[in-house]
């Protein structure tokens, strides 16, 4: 019986009914199963009025929305050309810290893709770089500032998982940067196998860019200087970076000018927020019966069986997390996948911050693997191309990822280095 | 995000006028209580780090504005896109992805009804046990049973309306 109804919520959820809705179909019929009254369901619905983190999405998604709208990607874009363009494969190596950059902000919704993507593609062309490899540079590009401040699914999952995101942040860091490096060497690479000469440096360009990306380029350093430094958690970084996002969009680069623009970015980010928040409270209901249920004790006593090690443990997450992020997109992935492996990692001895970051660097490379990924997507709306072109245009960057994501999962000290430093103490 | 297309209101059915009105209503609530946030989270952080005080009751008001942005937001949701998985269904022919538009609404809401009637069985109880000085909590509180009627209302004037035109966003 119980699978059965399983298997018929899986098979709505593929055809296109809302998340929210299967879990709360799913809820409403396993508290109906336990003999409950379904109110307990909005009991645990509330626990989101007392999460003092859950402020913080709101607002770092409005100061996304607020630059992207503002055109802070075109105008970081010029800067990260004036300073990193004249190094070899320069082009390639901008268009990565670029869509990094902003992805950490636009928080992984895809934007990056449909905001640079766009304008990068035909400059990548321009400057003779071979059309697959543009392709697969920029669709790989769409999730890779997932691991940087300030990130919104490091804030869900810290709120989901109940881990500090301060420290989050901080595990997030190396691991980000080595993926960057990463996926750098491998652009210089190919630009020197090419045979593409670099640009020479520009001061003056340099200059000129500067004057117009500095104030953007100012918010990202402010809110890493002030959660790394201790001087602001992350709901007052946030609330900073929606107030500053919306001085600079509305009376420095006077973008935003008209109400109707400042109507249009709120209003984004409340549908972007709603359909968000909308999942973690329904599915704080039913996680809460899984568990009563205890669904991951018994898990958990059938891995016992045959999983005696963390290495063990790591690998197979590895495994179920790749198929997962193949399947859902990375905010229903960390609602529901998390509480559900949380105890499980914990049993394995994983620390629930290391957890954090190999759960989201699967996800991460979930975003280029078919059927669901949803910078396939994205891309293949945008430079209009068959999906089966772009996954095997990205799959070089999906290598590289991989070989990261073992780094990432195996040598936990790249996300936990900090626990030997001083910096442990603010937090 | 693009916001969908809106064709002169006077040449709509009812169901989709009192669908425009009441998505502008639902937006301007949750714009307010956007900005609102964000003013007092501004003044909470000044009160806290310059007047070494803190604003009464702005912490719980905070938390309770999240919600009625978010719950607000996700009633806006419904018109423009909500996360879906949809695996199966992006690969399924233009013709039968609107054939199912209808079946899904219908189904989403009946689950947002069963979820507003325990949301009101919810409150009520809160509202009966909560003490005189928390009444105005349990007050912030009705945008859960709010929410989720305004969801099961969307749901079925989406089914009501049917499928969108071709050319605009699921």
């Amino acid at each position: 019986m119980t699978l059965t109804i399983i298997i018929l919520l899986a098979a709505v959820a593929l055809l296109g009914v809302p998340l929210f809705v299967v879990l709360g179909a799913g809820s409403l019929i396993a508290a109906h199963i336990a003999g409950l009254d379904s109110a307990v369901l909005i009991t645990e619905m509330m626990r989101l009025a007392s999460s003092p983190n859950l402020m913080a999405i709101p607002l770092f998604t409005l100061a996304g929305v607020v630059l992207s709208r503002g055109g802070a990607p075109q105008r970081l874009l010029q800067l990260f050309n004036a300073g990193f363009g004249w190094m070899p494969g320069g082009l390639a190596v901008v268009a990565l810290i670029a869509c990094a950059f902003f992805t950490a902000f636009s928080g992984a919704s895809g934007v990056t893709i449909l905001a640079l993507g766009g304008v990068l593609y035909p400059i990548l062309l321009g400057e003779h770089y071979t059309k697959r490899f543009s392709l697969g540079l920029l669709t790989a590009s769409g999730s890779l500032g997932l691991l940087f401040p300030p990130s919104l699914v490091i804030l869900l999952y810290g709120i989901v998982a109940g881990v500090s995101i301060e420290q989050l942040f901080l595990a997030g860091f190396v691991p980000g940067l080595i993926l960057l490096a990463l996926l750098a060497f491998y652009c210089m690479f190919v630009s020197r196998r090419i045979g593409l000469t670099p640009k020479p440096f520009s001061a003056a360009a340099l200059a000129t860019a500067l004057r117009a990306g500095i104030w953007d380029l100012l918010l990202p350093v402010g809110i890493v200087a002030g959660i790394f430094g201790g001087f602001v958690t992350a709901t007052e970084a946030a609330t900073c970076s929606a107030a500053y996002a919306l001085l600079l969009e509305t009376v420095i680069h006077r973008e935003l000018r008209s109400l109707s623009q400042l109507h249009g970015a709120l209003r984004e980010t409340t549908v972007l927020v709603g359909s968000l928040l909308i999942i973690l409270g329904v599915a704080l209901g039913l996680t809460n019966l899984l568990i009563d249920a205890q669904v991951p004790m018994k898990i958990l006593a059938l891995m016992e069986r045959d999983v005696n090690s963390q290495l063990h443990f790591l690998l197979l997450l590895n495994l179920f997390l790749l198929v997962v992020g193949c399947l859902m997109d990375i905010f229903s992935a960390i609602v529901v996948v998390v509480p559900l492996i949380l105890p499980l990692a914990q049993r394995f001895g994983v620390d629930p911050v290391h957890l954090g970051i190999v759960f989201l660097a699967n996800l991460e490379i979930g975003y280029l693997t078919p059927p669901v990924g949803i910078n396939l997507f994205l891309a293949s709306q945008r430079f209009r191309e068959p999906m089966l072109n772009l996954f095997r245009a990205s799959l070089p960057f999906l290598l590289i990822m991989l070989v990261w994501l073992g780094l990432v999962t195996y040598l936990p000290e790249l996300s936990l280095w900090w626990k030997k430093t001083g910096l442990i103490r603010v937090f | 995000m693009t916001e969908p297309a809106t064709p002169h209101v006077r040449n709509r059915t009812w169901e989709a006028k009192l669908e425009f009105y009441l998505t502008r209503t639902e937006s301007l609530i949750a714009i307010t209580g956007l900005l609102l946030l964000l003013l007092l989270s501004l003044a909470e952080i000044i009160a806290r780090n310059f007047l070494h005080t803190a604003i009464p009751g702005a912490e719980v008001l905070d938390r309770y504005l999240v919600l009625w942005v978010s719950f607000l937001g996700a009633a806006l949701a419904v018109r423009e896109r909500h996360i879906k998985i949809d695996a199966v269904a992006v690969w399924l022919p233009e013709i039968w992805r609107r054939r199912l538009e209808r079946p899904i609404f219908l189904f989403s809401a009946v689950v947002c009804g069963g979820l507003f009637w325990a949301a009101v069985r919810f409150w009520r109880e809160e509202w009966t046990y909560a003490p005189a000085t928390e009444k105005w909590i349990t007050v912030l509180g009705i945008i859960i049973p709010l929410s989720f009627f305004l969801l099961t209302f969307h749901f079925a004037l989406r089914f009501l309306i049917g499928p969108r035109s071709a050319g605009r966003q699921p």
